[in-house]
């Protein structure tokens, strides 16, 4: 599903930055970010919180102003939709839709579920028979019945408002649709059932995906092609399987080592956990973002930042260590080292 | 389910009665008066204690004081319900653009109602009476242009929390537009806590109507308005006592059963309320 | 670590044991039970987790322990506690506030919300040691350092004088850590210890409650939907599901042959990291179909029966009872899933 779209890709970022704040000192949430979707792939971003996977997410939506760089829809440039008229503005909306990850604050609690799916519809133009056509049909595909509604959200549970949210998503018949954290909050029964809808989904309507997630199982088990994120840049990019099995950057490395992983046999193994906390993005480290946690720092990762370079065909990777030598052996963290 | 909740919380039931019993007595006035407020003025009845034909006596015209009660209702609770009209439209709609505009209008809105609050209402009203002159309309408009400092703040506060949901962020990128985010995707949700100030804001109103017409700007002579009975009876409050005591009553009692009703609904609508099941025998 | 064999093992090795825990709620809606017989036993330096989905019942069995259930709305209706050889149901107000913190301690999930925002971090710390070691002020500020540098915070003088908004989310929880463990407790409930961190840092907290433990011979119970932590650190494991124990067993068994069809469903609906690499195909995850029960509207027989692929006639009208199957293994099923006879799926 990847490679061969790789040409004529849906969404294209190239250099995105998203700064916070006075011009002389900005936060630097997201600091010259690049990747592409293409269509009916699913790239999943990962990192921890405050990494700047989320700020992505919502500026491709343009519910944040992104502060330089472009991000380009179908090969039309979409980094700021204010210029455009409303027509357009609508036109685009309805090409990317969110799912969010809180089911409860995702839903207004004042509109019905017909309402909640009616609405946009009818924003976007839509005759009222053919507005409840639609209705029932999203119904029906996301796994609703639609003898409910007139339901409000809280007569809904967690999962089945997570169906609502995606139901909504769908409304307007989207390419892309951007998964932010869509299944976190979920109970695990519940998860699954929403993460095979995804998949489902996916399928049947040809939809791409950006799925932002810290669940790194989830997003080996939904993604064509994984970018890890750390402190505002991707720091390693590659088909899901490079990355699982062969992770280059040491942050990767120890993000994977430390899932644990519901099989006690594998009790044995050393987790190898990495010490210290993501730096605050208000006093980024010199060189290297990452260099204060590495196991295998260098002199030169203190002063000099790596660019994210190929080191392979399809593998992307930011580190001085891989960049500078195709086939890296690089040391292991030690067990439990601490702030 | 809702009718258990409301029956669970007795100022509300408390408040409630009172308020719809008001309402009825001034919906049905002509029917309930024995007589006319204004035009049954004999002086030969004048200054009757209570009881007999009378029963809250007559006033120094001669006019029945039950009557002149029951009527009284009708300016009450009309200027209870209109200056609320006009407060919470003009301190939602300001609450709204102020939380969701932000910045620019935000300070605007917020310096202005800081100003607001800064004077006191019934100054504030006095001077604006003062300007258009003494009568129920120019009261109207006096209540109801300066005291909706409250209601705009706590919609601005709502707004506030509410604009950072993620469904409002959904609605952005559905391609709703400012306004219809504003009035039919974030208005609903504040529509409850502003109930509550309305029904409050309707006692304190209530109240200042009655300050107003003893102070002689309110509904003039001879509309039966309870503030203006209170004024007249200035002076005769030791020889015809009767004159204060029940417009005084019944002020007191509307007043009562709107602030209990305010805070029934505030109950109501907390979600974190509990509800009416009891457990025995805790331990 | 030791474990006996013998089921049922005698006071002296265990640590908790909980018999028959049932826990009532007011709502809207009627009395709630949201605990309905819960029994298990800790034995000393275990680390038990108890497993569940939101609504199992399984962070209000573990308020009850602690007897935090809110007064107002709540309340143990019947059961046992024995902890150190008195049943804390019985104990009065006085007696267990000296209990709380110093003999059993818990943490939160929310570190931030679990700590006074007012409060410098440090004297936190020393208010437990001024309370329950009655040692003056200088004493606990030193006791505080010491114990702020065992849970692993960097420069603990400084942190000592820093409010919680200062300090990120990973170094909250270690100071809830260490005002959990200030004096030394036999018992921490740990609830969703790590569900609000990074995975970076829910390693380093991890290990950080495992080193605690053997070096204070503490046990642990461990309140979790995550199986991945439970296959990490934990012993024993008592699964719950709509406020009732459905499975118990030692984490090695429970994984490798479960024997409720919720705890195996539950298992296989979590994505098994580095399978799909492995195998270069997406295996569909196993859903457990439909939602939890009610539990003001509880069906007549077993209440995962309308979810369940294995469900016979008999498990919507009769509920199974608890069948002990092992040494300290039972489970809460009419067809246990070990068992040859039942090749029958739905």
């Amino acid at each position: 599903m990847s490679a061969e779209n790789r040409e004529a890709p849906l969404l294209e970022v190239s250099d995105l930055k998203v700064h916070f704040g006075e011009a002389s000192a900005p936060v630097k949430a997201v600091d010259g970010v690049s990747f592409s979707i293409g269509r009916g792939e699913t790239l999943g971003l990962v990192g921890e919180s405050g990494c700047g996977k989320t700020t992505t997410g919502m500026a491709i939506v343009n519910l944040v102003k992104s502060t330089g760089g472009s991000i380009l829809f179908e090969g039309r440039e979409i980094t700021s939709i204010d210029h455009l008229s409303r027509a357009e503005q609508l036109q685009l909306r309805s090409q990317i839709q969110i799912v969010f990850q809180d089911p409860f604050s995702s839903l207004n609690p004042r509109m019905s579920l017909f309402q909640t799916l009616d609405q946009p519809l009818k924003i976007h133009g839509m005759a009222p028979q053919d507005r409840r056509e639609r209705i029932d049909m999203l119904l029906d595909r996301v796994g609703l019945n639609p003898a409910h509604a007139s339901r409000y959200a809280h007569e809904f549970s967690g999962g089945q408002r997570q169906r609502i949210g995606i139901a909504r998503a769908l409304a307007l018949n989207p390419k892309l649709i951007i998964c932010d954290e869509a299944v976190s909050a979920l109970d695990v029964s519940i998860q699954a059932q929403i993460i095979n809808l995804l998949i489902d989904l996916q399928e049947e309507f040809g939809l791409s995906y950006l799925f932002i997630s810290h669940d790194l199982a989830v997003v080996e088990h939904l993604a064509d092609r994984v970018a890890v994120m750390y402190l505002g840049k991707i720091i390693e990019a590659a088909r899901y399987d490079e990355v699982f099995s062969a992770p280059k950057h040491p942050y990767t490395r120890a993000l994977l080592s430390s899932i644990p992983v519901p099989d006690p046999k594998g009790r044995g193994e050393e987790r190898q956990t990495i010490k210290g906390e993501m730096p605050s993005p208000f006093a980024p480290p010199s060189g290297c973002h990452f260099h204060p946690r590495c196991p295998v720092v260098m002199a030169k990762c203190k002063v000099e930042r790596p660019s994210l370079e190929f080191v392979d065909e399809e593998h992307q990777v930011s580190c001085h260590l891989s960049t500078k030598q195709a086939d890296t052996s690089l040391g292991t963290p030690k067990k439990g080292e601490l702030a | 389910m809702m009718l258990k909740s409301i029956f669970a919380h007795k100022n509300l039931m408390f408040g409630g009665t009172i308020v719809v019993l008001v309402v009825l007595m001034a919906i049905a006035a002509p029917l309930l008066a024995p007589f006319d407020p204004v035009f049954d003025a004999d002086l030969m009845n004048s200054e009757m204690p209570p009881g007999g034909e009378f029963l809250f006596g007559t006033d120094t015209n001669g006019r029945d004081v039950l009557s002149r009660v029951i009527h009284g209702a009708r300016i009450s609770l009309s200027v209870g319900l209109v200056t609320q009209i006009l407060n919470t439209i003009i301190g939602v709609s300001l609450g709204l653009v102020a939380g969701y505009m932000g910045r620019f209008w935000d300070d605007l809105i917020m310096g202005l109602t800081n100003i607001m609050l800064s004077i006191p209402v019934i100054v504030f009203a006095l001077a604006i009476m003062a300007a258009l002159g003494p009568g129920l309309i120019n009261l109207f408009i006096a209540l109801g242009l300066t005291n909706w400092a409250y209601t705009c703040r706590i919609t601005r506060a709502q707004v506030l929390s509410d604009k950072k949901k993620d469904y409002v962020k959904a609605a952005k990128s559905l391609g709703y537009s400012r306004a219809s985010i504003m009035f039919t995707q974030i208005m609903p949700n504040i529509l409850g806590p502003v109930l509550v100030i309305a029904t409050l804001g309707s006692a304190e109103a209530i109240l200042l109507e009655a300050a107003l017409s003893f102070l002689g700007l309110g509904a003039q002579p001879p509309t039966p308005s309870w503030g203006g009975m209170l004024s007249s009876a200035r002076d005769l409050l030791f020889v015809a006592p009767w004159l204060s005591i029940f417009p005084g009553i019944a002020i007191f009692v509307t007043v009562l059963g709107f602030n209990m009703l305010g805070d029934g609904l505030r109950d109501l609508l907390d979600p974190k309320s509990v509800g009416a099941t009891k457990l025995g025998g805790v331990r | 670590m030791m474990k006996s064999n013998i089921p049922n093992s005698t006071d002296l090795t265990c640590a908790i044991k909980v018999v028959d825990l049932h826990v009532d709620f007011a709502t809207a809606g009627g009395v709630l039970p949201a605990v309905r017989g819960v029994s298990f036993e800790l034995e000393q330096g275990e680390t038990l987790a108890i497993v569940g989905e939101s609504g199992s019942g399984k962070s209000v069995t573990a308020l009850s322990i602690m007897q935090l259930i809110a007064k107002r709305t709540g309340r143990i209706s019947s059961g046992e506690i024995v902890f150190d050889g008195q049943d804390l149901l019985q104990l009065d107000e006085h007696k267990l506030r000296e209990m709380r913190g110093n003999a059993i301690s818990m943490i939160f999930q929310e570190p931030m919300s679990s700590l006074n925002p007012l409060m410098k971090v440090g004297h936190q710390v020393g208010e437990v040691f001024r309370r329950h070691l009655k040692v003056d002020r200088a004493e606990a500020k030193r006791l505080s350092i010491e114990m702020l540098r065992k849970v692993g915070l960097s420069a603990p003088e400084r942190r000592y004088n820093e409010f919680p908004h200062q300090i990120s989310g990973g170094m909250r929880q270690r100071v809830m850590i260490a005002i959990a463990l200030a004096c030394r407790p036999q018992l921490l409930i740990a609830d969703e210890p790590t569900t609000a961190l990074d995975v970076t840092i829910q390693g380093q907290i991890l290990d950080l409650i495992q080193d605690l433990k053997s070096e204070n011979e503490m046990s642990v119970i461990i309140i979790t939907h995550d199986l991945g932590v439970v296959a990490e650190i934990v012993d024993y494991v008592v699964v719950m599901y709509a406020g009732q124990v459905v499975e118990t067993g030692y984490a090695r068994e429970i994984f490798e042959q479960p024997r409720h069809p919720y705890t195996k469903a539950l298992i296989n609906a979590v994505p098994k990291l580095g399978l799909r690499t492995r195998t270069k195909q997406r295996t569909r995850l196993e859903e457990i179909v439909g939602t939890v029960p009610n539990l003001l509207a509880l069906p007549a027989g077993c209440a995962f029966c309308e979810r369940c692929d294995y469900a016979q006639e008999i498990c919507s009208t009769s509920a199974p009872s608890m069948e002990v199957v092992g040494a300290r293994r039972s489970v809460r099923c009419h067809f246990d899933l070990t068992k040859k006879d039942r090749h029958h799926e739905r």
